[in-house]
């Protein structure tokens, strides 16, 4: 049962990343034409860069979930690794209740930030009016998605321990090996090494 | 009091392994509702909000996302080709070609653990095969990955300029002559200990000059993506999150180029740059709420006074203060030390006299010489863990004369400050 909304939770913030991706790589087109028109002739598209804060905005708060999954939210693991494996379970729990806590006080007010422009209905203080409760909304919305996410690792981490599952309960939420971290550094080094090996001898 | 509450909070959870970014908002919540009358954790949200569409940091995802688009098109193993081809006669042979491609591609990058782990793949079979001695090989494949976060565009320095509202531009210029400096100094460091030891390099070999310059299209394309980035700057055209984004269309331009582009680089290249920016945004907006409470209890003014009351002068707070960070380097990740000590630190040290744009470049060599110190080096476990056999000890063995020639990089940097303010004054 866990496993499987894990597998979909997990899915679901992959979707999340390339969307993001996505949003970020428009953000560059938007302001790389933006540089142009203004060296070129004289013009500007005005707000492109507002626009952009925005889209940066609503991209990170929808990746959030994809690094935690991925393990990708930096721990110092000085000590971690001298810890028995007992004590490192508490240290992964605890790890993911404050960052429960963390998220939890940062979606709440992150919420009320939306609501109040929603309600007094605020645009920006710029050429674009935009109204600002749409993108806080989205934003938010990422920030409760990641909050959820946390609650749901907690929830899975518990689950596998209490089965005695303790690679899974690792897998999960351990801190990152240094074998998972070079992996992430050199995806596609290896098939780019078999092909040059010959050219370089 | 409040210091050493402020540092008890942090230093347990830090030491837990509780998530930095976790860590710095716990420590936030916490002494605000201890030392301030009001209710401050309120404000998360605005604050936030605000550091999330800060324009200026838009230029963190789009360099990372250009590393990445670079990285997984194999420019780096190209690269490297090239530059043993241009670089394998001298005494050390490989071993300059680490450093020329590790200086070019995390300069470009801005990462120096994908760096290292990317050349290390490339050139430790070719270390193995004409047989040089690996505790060298792989210490200057660990030290050269370093050089990126001093050459522009350098993420460090964005968050450094982030921390202390320090123009970028200004900093990126002032990485430029150190990095190259450092550079410099890393090659003749091995020329050198390979005249006097002629076992630690591997077989010289010399190319021909046809080989050479057709090997040029390969070097040239990331030199034309620095100079679209750091030109555009210079020449006043663009604002680094600017340039940035004209570096993701330019590198996403040699990709298709090479003929890397379809759908699943795309996925892959998204994937990664999320998780890079995930984690560094998440810690940045932390820190930056941080900030906010240290500054509503007027944390950094209880520190300078502290200083202060020690009587010491500039320079020696100084020393003390590079004591700090090369201790504190040996244990804590360097994006963290970062965003931990800089908003404390640097406004210290410009009370003191110290130029900011100058003291933010001494910082990254610091930072520098972190990631190649034991016991918490990441690039050294990195270079080994690719490597797979032998022992770590090797590479830090063979890191040891380029953390020397970091430390002779920061005494020339005291006595000449100039030589990081010298290009950062035209922009001024």
């Amino acid at each position: 049962m866990i496993k499987k909304i894990l597998d979909k939770g997990e899915k679901f913030s992959q979707v999340g990343a390339w969307v993001s991706g996505s949003i970020l790589f428009g953000t560059s087109i938007l302001i790389t034409i933006e540089v142009i028109l203004r060296k070129m002739f004289s013009f500007s598209l005005g707000g492109a860069d507002e626009i952009s804060g925005y889209a940066m905005a609503i991209s990170y708060s929808w990746a959030f979930s994809y690094a935690l999954f991925r393990k990708a939210h930096i721990r110092i693991d000085v000590l971690y690794v001298k810890f028995p494996q007992s004590f490192r379970y508490t240290l992964d729990i605890a790890s993911l209740v404050l960052f429960g806590i963390y998220m939890s006080v940062l979606s709440y007010f992150a919420f009320q930030v939306f609501l109040t422009s929603f309600i007094r209905n605020s645009t920006a203080n710029t050429p674009l009016h935009t109204p600002l409760w749409i993108p806080q909304l989205i934003w938010a919305s990422g920030l409760i998605m990641f909050t959820l996410t946390i609650y749901l690792i907690f929830a899975g981490t518990i689950t596998h321990l209490l089965k005695k599952d303790t690679k899974a309960a690792q897998q999960l939420s351990g801190a990152t090996t240094l074998e998972e971290e070079i992996e992430d550094g050199i995806v596609g080094a290896e098939t780019a090494k078999e092909e040059l090996a010959g050219d370089l001898a | 009091m409040i210091i050493s509450i402020t540092l008890g909070i942090l230093l347990a959870l830090l030491l837990f392994s509780i998530p930095v970014a976790a860590t710095l908002t716990i420590l936030g919540l916490s002494i605000g509702e201890i030392f301030s009358p009001f209710p401050l954790y309120r404000a998360i949200g605005e604050i936030s909000w605000t550091a999330s569409t800060d324009f200026i940091l838009l230029a963190i995802p789009l360099f990372v996302l250009l590393g990445e688009i670079l990285l997984r098109a194999g420019i780096a193993e190209r690269m490297y080709i090239a530059l043993d081809r241009w670089l394998s006669w001298l005494p050390g042979g490989l071993m300059h070609a680490n450093i020329g491609t590790a200086a070019m591609f995390a300069a470009t990058t801005g990462s120096s653990v994908a760096t290292a782990a990317t050349i290390t793949t490339v050139a430790l079979p070719q270390a193995r095969k004409y047989k040089y001695a690996e505790s060298l090989f792989a210490g200057s494949i660990a030290a050269g990955g370093t050089l990126g976060i001093l050459i522009p565009p350098s993420i460090n320095l964005i968050v450094y300029g982030f921390l202390t509202n320090t123009s970028i531009p200004q900093l990126f210029l002032a990485g430029i002559v150190p990095g190259v400096l450092l550079t410099i100094l890393f090659m003749l460091c091995i020329l050198v200990i390979c005249l006097i030891k002629p076992e630690l390099s591997g077989g010289s070999r010399s190319s021909s000059w046809s080989d050479r310059f057709s090997s040029l299209k390969d070097i040239l394309p990331v030199l034309v993506i620095f100079f679209v980035v750091i030109g555009s700057i210079y020449a006043g055209w663009a604002t680094p999150t600017e340039s940035a984004a004209l570096g993701v269309l330019a590198s996403l331009g040699l990709a298709k180029f090479y003929k890397a582009v379809n759908l699943t680089f795309f996925k892959e290249v998204m994937e990664g740059t999320m998780r890079t920016t995930a984690m560094i945004m998440l810690i940045l907006i932390s820190a930056n709420f941080l900030n906010f409470i240290l500054d509503a209890i007027g944390l950094a003014e209880t520190l300078t006074q502290f200083i202060e009351q020690l009587g010491l002068s500039p320079m020696k707070t100084l020393f003390v203060i590079i004591g700090l960070y090369v201790v504190l380097g040996f244990f804590v990740e360097t994006l963290s030390l970062m965003v931990i000590t800089v908003p404390i630190v640097a406004p210290v040290m410009v009370g003191l006299g110290f130029d900011p744009v100058w003291f933010g470049v001494l910082l990254i060599l610091l930072i520098e010489m972190a990631l190649i110190t034991p016991p918490v080096g990441l690039n050294l476990y990195v270079v080994q863990g690719v490597r797979g056999w032998g022992s770590i000890s090797e590479v830090m063995i063979g890191s040891i004369p380029f953390v020397a020639m970091i430390i002779l990089m920061i005494v020339i940097l005291i006595i000449f400050p100039n030589l990081a303010l010298i290009l950062s004054s035209f922009v001024a």
